[in-house]
């Protein structure tokens, strides 16, 4: 790694310098502040090394302004200091140093700690590299189906908190069930705004504000907007409304899950083109079948090309219709079948606590984590993550042994 | 193993200190072995050495008598070695302070600033030697510290004078035993001495006392990490009565300082030509 060691005694770089490169690092020395902030500014720096008492400013000064520039403020910093004063260290700490050796040291103390740090730093930057890049990467999926029952709601939330658990990104569920959506339920939350609270609203009145306020943050981490308290009709808004809506929640999330109504309004449609996947849920029954097969005639009329559409089998119960002749009528295999684990889903239902939170080792909750993988973009597909999460080294995992 | 709780019982819970005046210290960990490790390492040294084996026992014996310092491994089995020391300030609750210091492995990212906010003074990586110790125990249980801050309130003492001139085994041990660093680092240092008295004397005479207060931390720093620990302590006893307005004693601690440096000088300079 590239350090820099600021420090006005050249002492500690001669005590460093050899350890320091027997470990591997290159080191740049910087005798005051001002120094140290022209070097890191011309040659950068992985690693910053500083004593809290320069001659020309103190330690704290730069360590401020390092962390407010954005260039810097994910380069670790180690303190290296005489005082051992308990504030000083809370202050160093507060104003955003990562670790606090005090003098004198062991050259090879250093050198362990630097390890660690470093590990550290290059995942902060890998994150803030991709935070960067987030307004062009995202990933909308609608559930949808003509007919209720067959759970996609539960299917939405589940998907949603699996995606928000697989890549820690910002990550929203929309309740676009404007009659009688269950999202809140499920989630077992209560929010202030819904949908409600913006009829009437001319699309291009919506503030940022107003957008900020339609969606509640949940516990998970997963932000969502709610169904209406009471019923609206899906004429409600204005596919303007709708058009500047998800542009401004896809500006502002990488994931959005979308559970959409029972139907073929203007607006599900609205909602249906801004999607890049339509997952079809069906249970296997008589009734659902003839639901996706007239949805699948409609989706072919709209011109939706035929990878846009995923095909779930939700078993919903134990018996019914066999897979293999669900997909003799429908022409085309499913893309995902989610096993019956009618009790699991019910419970997790009842107590409004999501099955893939509850209890992540049930085969329903794999097969989703799964699903959020397969439906992400290729962008974080071929990028492990940094700090990969729990759900991400689970479906790794998977997938892995799958092959 | 109750021996913490034991040991206080014993003792009494009224105890303020140990017997002899030796340092006091409790080892938090549940790992005989550790235990062992560190019994060895740290008993012949004269440390009163205590035990505790989880969470809950650490917590009893910390608040039934005063330890100068708690080494704390961080995976107890009945509570994390962090969560034990956020119940510890919180029982403390702005009173006397006992430095905690952490025993953690290399594999654990982003763990400094969550010991540091668990209210853990510092922390050391297993598996540690005698050196490591040593450092942690002067830094936060007394050892010169305590020492300096002694003789401060109580002036001048032979307790400096006890202090060695120039510990060359343990810095070169410092330096991984690289015995050409360490001859480079002590001649580049005893060839500055005398610049960095004048600057001390000049700051002095200035009635400049920020500025020897800087020159003392500096010189108490370099000298330590050199092993001339008696100029060490004298260059913070004086960086102290800067500190505090005393300035008065100022003029004799900086002879005391003098003197230090006449002796690492000769030391020194026998050392290298040696």
């Amino acid at each position: 790694m590239h350090v820099l060691l600021v420090d006005d005694e050249l002492y500690y770089y001669k005590l460093l310098e050899k350890p320091l490169k027997d470990a591997g690092h290159s080191l740049e020395y910087a005798k005051s502040a001002k120094e140290a902030l022209a070097s890191i500014s011309t040659k950068g720096a992985e690693i910053v090394i500083m004593d809290l008492r320069l001659p020309d400013s103190s330690g704290f000064d730069i360590l401020e302004r390092l962390r407010r520039d954005q260039r810097f403020s994910h380069v670790p910093l180690i303190v290296i200091t005489v005082d051992n004063d308990l504030n000083n260290k809370l202050k160093a700490f507060e104003l955003g140093a990562d670790d606090y050796l005090v003098k004198p040291f062991q050259p090879e103390e250093l050198v362990a700690r630097l390890r660690i740090l470093g590990n550290r730093g290059k995942a902060l930057k890998i994150v803030q590299d991709l935070e960067k890049t987030t307004v062009d990467v995202n990933t909308t999926v609608a559930l949808h189906s003509l007919r209720g029952g067959v759970g996609c709601s539960s299917i939405a939330v589940n998907l949603a908190i699996a995606y928000r658990n697989l890549w820690e990104r910002h990550t929203l569920l929309v309740d676009a069930v404007l009659t009688a959506g269950q999202v809140a339920m499920m989630l077992d939350s209560t929010p202030r705004v819904t949908w409600e609270h913006y009829v009437g609203i001319a699309h291009d009145a919506l503030s940022q504000e107003d957008l900020e306020q339609l969606v509640s943050p949940h516990k998970s981490g997963l932000n969502y907007v709610a169904s209406p308290k009471s019923p609206l009709a899906s004429d409600a808004f204005s596919d303007e409304f709708w058009r500047s809506v998800f542009a401004e929640f896809k500006q502002r999330n990488e994931f959005i899950v979308v559970d959409l109504p029972h139907d073929f309004s203007d607006m599900t449609i609205q909602l249906l083109n801004m999607s890049n996947w339509v997952l079809l849920v069906l249970a296997p029954e008589i009734g659902s079948l003839r639901a996706a097969s007239s949805a699948l005639e409609i989706y072919d009329r709209l011109g939706y090309p035929a990878d846009k559409i995923k095909l779930v089998l939700n078993r919903t119960s134990s018996t019914g219709i066999q897979q293999a002749k669900l997909e003799k009528v429908l022409e085309r295999p499913f893309d995902f079948v989610l096993p019956h684990d009618a009790s699991e889903v019910r419970r997790a239902l009842d107590f409004g606590v999501p099955f893939v939170t509850e209890n992540p080792d049930l085969p329903i909750s794999a097969q989703i984590e799964n699903m959020a993988f397969h439906l992400s973009d290729e962008f974080f597909k071929n990028l492990p993550p940094a700090l990969p999460s729990g759900t991400w080294k689970r479906v790794n995992k998977r997938l892995t042994s799958e092959k | 193993m109750e021996r913490a709780a034991q040991d206080a019982d014993r003792k009494g819970s009224a105890d303020t200190g140990s017997a002899n005046g030796a340092l006091r210290l409790l080892l938090v960990d549940d790992d005989p072995l550790n235990l062992n490790i560190m019994e060895l390492m740290l008993q012949p040294l004269g440390y009163e050495l205590e035990y505790a084996c989880d969470g809950a026992e650490a917590l009893q014996a910390i608040e039934t008598k005063p330890y100068d310092l708690v080494f704390m491994d961080l995976m107890l089995p009945d509570m994390s070695g962090r969560d034990v020391c956020r119940k510890v300030r919180e029982r403390e609750a702005g009173k006397q302070r006992v430095p905690i210091v952490a025993l953690t492995g290399y594999d654990m990212p982003g763990q400094p600033l969550e010991l540091f906010k668990a209210g853990m003074d510092d922390y050391i990586f297993k598996p540690y030697d005698l050196r490591a110790l040593r450092r942690i125990i002067n830094l936060y249980a007394g050892g010169n510290e305590r020492e300096a801050d002694r003789q401060t309130r109580g002036g001048t003492g032979p307790l400096v004078e006890s202090a060695p001139v120039l510990d060359t085994a343990s810095s070169v041990a410092d330096l991984s035993n690289d015995v050409d660093g360490y001859k480079e680092l002590l001649g580049d240092f005893l060839a500055g001495l005398s610049a960095r008295l004048d600057r001390m004397r000049r700051a002095y005479e200035a009635g400049d006392f920020e500025r020897l207060n800087r020159e003392c931390h500096t010189l108490k720093g370099i000298s330590a990490g050199l092993g001339a620990m008696r100029l060490s302590m004298a260059a913070t006893q004086l960086g102290r009565s800067c500190a505090d307005g005393q300035r008065d004693s100022a003029g004799s601690l900086l002879e005391q300082v003098e003197r230090a440096m006449t002796e690492a000088q000769a030391a020194g300079q026998e050392f290298l030509q040696g």
